[in-house]
């Protein structure tokens, strides 16, 4: 089903129906680093990732996406020009989005043929044909919750000059209620303190606290004739600290913001381009998962691996682990090696993916290329034999990497925590700061294997980026020195009743898991992750920075939004 | 003559389109960028609810018009120019300048957050190139003892001027990319702003503005070529074809050199700029005063 633009299909709409067919730009949801971790590669199957719904004329969906997250799609989806389509990579249906014009598995060559589908959808589609008129068009757009529409994003089309609706639909115009105005935009910042996910996508124009230029100063009130001194008009705005008085403005980054992890929705109120306040909405990832984790002890791995796409292997072995902890089994060296070997490709696999978002974010196209085509290299490899022949391709890599001085000299100093308390910190974050928050180093096995934490110095972008790079060097001695690469398998499944504990370092840091069981099913789950640890750097590394920086800081916290939502 | 001029250029702008596609795909799609820019007539023309209606409908013809400007007193052969102005190497300045108004206005009358930073990220870029495009094009104006483009390249027939003068050479070629902001200059279009001022176009008015980018690129490689390559100047081919090679690997090395760089910060642009490249600007305009006093040109 694709929503085409009005108007019947002639024949040179046709050509560029054809045409368009041929030029699949693609908005991704939950976000391209899902789809990696995923084992898709849009790129590959003829989708052009961009920034901006207006842009795109694929929503692509993958995997699981959230009630609030698929609000938040849905505004970006009325953000797209006509003719649009919803394409859904081994996603369920929302009823919050409009029906997949094609759906498939999740996997690549699921999605090559689903491309190669769509093409032909859009080009028979995308103006209806005059059998299928009516039933295009009577295709209900899909509309936001009003109240949580307010000071939102969602460009709402005006009609064309000749009289047809060009560009304008149901949707946009019942959302056609006032902003508010420029005087109630331009206000003291708002309190940093959390609040209900109310942000859709991203901000495309009219957002109510942006200043709105059209609309003029009302506050100011040039237009009575009387005049006002330039210290008159200024004497309410907010002050920055050079004491220049600014119109700040509030603008949300996600929960669909491209380069930052799919489901982080900030908020920044920006004094000019120089972030003051940053807030972070919570519950948008909420999946009702602690219910979902009760039940039988068979699929609990599995079903606990749900919590994390970006991590579900160091989840599946972290809840392995705890069910052997609770059934009081012990594992063989063998299949620990196998478990070790898994986790350590899956963070070898983490921080690629995460590079590539990042490269995305800071512009840094031939790191993105790199890292994109090594992970999928990673992943596709079958056996240990094949990653180990890959393993000197990405170490030239990594030290390439490592040695480029223009990125170096962009990232220092970006981002910077070391004033921070960093005694709650985990993962890469901590060891950036050089503290040695590493599980791994608690494992006896690990510590045979000649593991010590890779640490960084000056806590920083530049630090995380050098210390994710070393361990996905390390993780590739690791795989090697324990030379099995099994997935982790639960041993045979246990009965009764008992409590478990276990401690896995995934990629973003220690998460340790508290299971409970009894008559042979999960009760009570309680899992400590790393994400919200790491969130106290949020204003750290924000506030005061200009807003490249701060989004560049941002992103390399690599926080899992998955991990705040369960 | 002058409709071939423009037919040219626009060759030319698929040209860069073309490389432009390649190094982001690493494919050679030689029909792409037509089919892109046809199906782009082809999507709905979405307005924002609340623009600056002339700011916004005004800003992408305008960007297309100050590359265009820019572009037709630079000659393609002796005789081959749109406009042959006395001061022709200042007007090249003049009309780039409106390419700062063209985005401030394309970032301001959408009425949306991410556009208005990208203008004001680019208002900062040109406080950062501005100099550095209007003192090269002095110094090479002092050696060709003229602000004539068609002078300026015959006063290379000896050498061309990145010969004699490479550091002003190199400060104008880096400039260049800036006011095309191509990556790592790409700030007021960055991904990091959801593309800034093009985020909200669509449809006939995305094709403008990236049209308008195009020739806007073609412009600035050209001016490179004329003002430091020596333009047309070259053995056995005809004229027209030095330009149009020297152009098109100018043009190339722009679009790949930042392939491999960061975007850089505003801060850091404008600290570089003021603090290294003015300076170094200036070493070059007393470089070409010295050598002009001790050996003529």
């Amino acid at each position: 089903m694709v929503a085409a633009r009005p108007g019947r299909m002639t024949w040179e709409r046709r050509v560029f129906a054809r045409l368009l067919s041929h030029d699949l730009t693609t908005f991704v949801v939950p976000g391209l680093e899902v789809a990696h971790a995923a084992g898709l590669d849009p790129e590959a199957a003829g989708l052009t990732p961009v920034a901006t719904p207006r842009h795109a004329v694929v929503l692509l969906l993958v995997g699981e996406v959230p009630e609030e997250l698929a609000r938040a799609a849905a505004a970006v989806y009325g953000q797209m020009p006509r003719p649009r389509s919803v394409l859904a990579i081994g996603a369920d249906r929302s009823p919050l989005l409009p029906p997949a014009a094609v759906a498939a598995a999740a996997t690549q060559e699921d999605l090559v043929a689903a491309v190669r589908q769509l093409r032909t959808v859009l080009a028979q589609d995308a103006w209806p044909a005059e059998t299928s008129a009516s039933a295009v068009e009577q295709q209900p757009e899909p509309r936001a919750d009003a109240e949580q529409h307010a000071g939102h994003p969602g460009v709402h089309e005006l009609p064309s000059g000749n009289g047809t609706m060009e560009g304008q639909d149901d949707h946009q115009m019942r959302h056609d209620h006032a902003h508010p105005s420029a005087s109630e935009a331009v206000q003291t910042p708002p309190v940093a303190a959390e609040h209900d996910a109310s942000h859709h996508g991203m901000d495309h124009s009219s957002h109510g606290s942006a200043e709105q230029p059209g609309a003029g100063h009302e506050h100011m009130q040039h237009g009575d004739g009387g005049g006002m001194s330039m210290a008159m008009m200024t004497q309410d705005l907010p002050r920055s600290p050079d004491g220049l008085p600014m119109e700040w403005l509030t603008v949300p980054f996600g929960p669909l913001f491209p380069g930052l992890p799919g489901g982080l929705a900030l908020t920044f109120t920006l004094d000019g381009d120089t972030v003051v306040q940053t807030s972070m909405a919570r519950g948008t990832m909420k999946r009702d998962l602690t219910r979902a984790w009760q039940g039988p002890l068979s699929t609990f791995p599995a079903r606990f691996a749900r919590l994390d796409p970006l991590a579900a292997d160091a989840y599946r072995l972290l809840a392995a682990r705890a069910l052997d902890g609770a059934g009081g089994v012990s594992v063989d060296r063998s299949l620990a090696c196998g478990r070790i070997g898994a986790l350590e490709r899956q963070r070898a696999l983490s921080h690629l993916v995460w590079l590539a978002s990042f490269s995305w974010l800071i512009g840094d196209r031939w790191l993105r290329a790199r890292a994109i085509s090594l992970q999928h290299h990673l992943r596709t490899a079958s056996d240990m034999p094949a990653i180990l022949r890959l393993r000197p391709e990405i170490v030239r890599f990594v030290d390439r990497a490592l040695a480029n001085l223009p990125l170096r000299r962009r990232l220092r100093g970006v981002g910077s925590f070391a004033e921070a308390d960093t005694a709650t910190l985990r993962g890469p974050v901590a060891r950036a700061a050089g503290r040695a928050e590493d599980a791994r180093q608690d494992d006896q096995l690990y510590r045979d294997l000649g593991f010590t934490p890779v640490l960084g110095t000056g806590a920083d972008a530049w630090s995380c980026l050098t210390v994710r790079l070393a361990e996905i060097r390390q993780s590739l001695d690791l795989i090697a020195a324990a030379g099995a690469l099994s997935a982790a398998e639960p041993t045979p499944p246990h009965t009764g009743t008992g409590t478990g504990v276990a401690t896995v370092e995934t990629p973003r840091g220690r998460a340790t898991l508290h299971l409970t069981i009894s008559d042979g099913a999960v009760q009570a789950v309680d899992l400590d992750a790393p994400s919200p640890h790491n969130l106290a750097l949020l204003e750290t590394v924000t506030a005061r920075h200009e807003l490249s920086d701060a989004l560049a800081g941002v992103a390399a916290l690599d926080i899992s939004p998955w991990e705040l939502g369960r | 003559m002058n409709l071939w001029i423009l037919l040219s250029i626009l060759a030319g702008a698929y040209v860069i389109a073309v490389i432009e596609n390649w190094v982001v795909t690493n494919r050679l799609r030689l029909v792409q960028p037509l089919l892109a820019g046809v199906a782009l007539l082809g999507r709905e023309p979405v307005v924002p609810r609340q623009p600056d209606r002339l700011l916004f409908e005004t800003a992408p013809p305008l960007l297309l018009a100050a590359a265009l400007l820019s572009i037709a007193v630079l000659p393609l052969a002796p005789g081959t120019v749109i406009v042959d102005l006395a001061t022709g190497a200042l007007f090249v300045n003049a009309a780039l300048a409106y390419v700062m108004v063209a985005l401030v206005m394309a970032g301001w009358g959408a009425d949306a957050a991410y556009a208005l930073i990208g203008g004001w990220r680019f208002l900062g870029q040109l406080v950062a190139y501005s100099m550095l495009i209007v003192m090269p094009i002095t110094a090479v104006a002092m050696r060709a003892q003229s602000l004539v483009t068609t002078v300026i390249v015959s006063s290379q027939a000896p050498v061309p001027n990145a010969v004699t003068q490479p550091l002003g050479f190199l400060l104008f070629f880096l400039a260049a990319m800036a006011v095309a902001f191509l990556p790592p200059f790409d700030l007021p279009v960055s991904r990091d702003l959801a593309d800034g001022v093009f985020g909200e176009y669509t449809g006939a008015r995305l094709a403008v503005l990236r049209l308008a980018r195009l020739v806007l690129v073609l412009s600035l490689a050209t001016g490179v070529t004329v003002f430091y390559l020596g333009g047309w100047l070259g053995p056995v081919l005809p004229p027209v074809l030095w330009t149009f090679l020297k152009t098109l690997v100018v043009a190339t090395v722009m679009l790949v050199g930042g392939r491999y760089v960061p975007r850089v910060g505003i801060d850091a642009l404008l600290e570089w700029s003021w603090k290294l490249g003015v300076p170094l600007a200036l070493v070059n305009i007393f470089w070409v005063g010295l050598t002009l006093l001790a050996v003529g040109r």
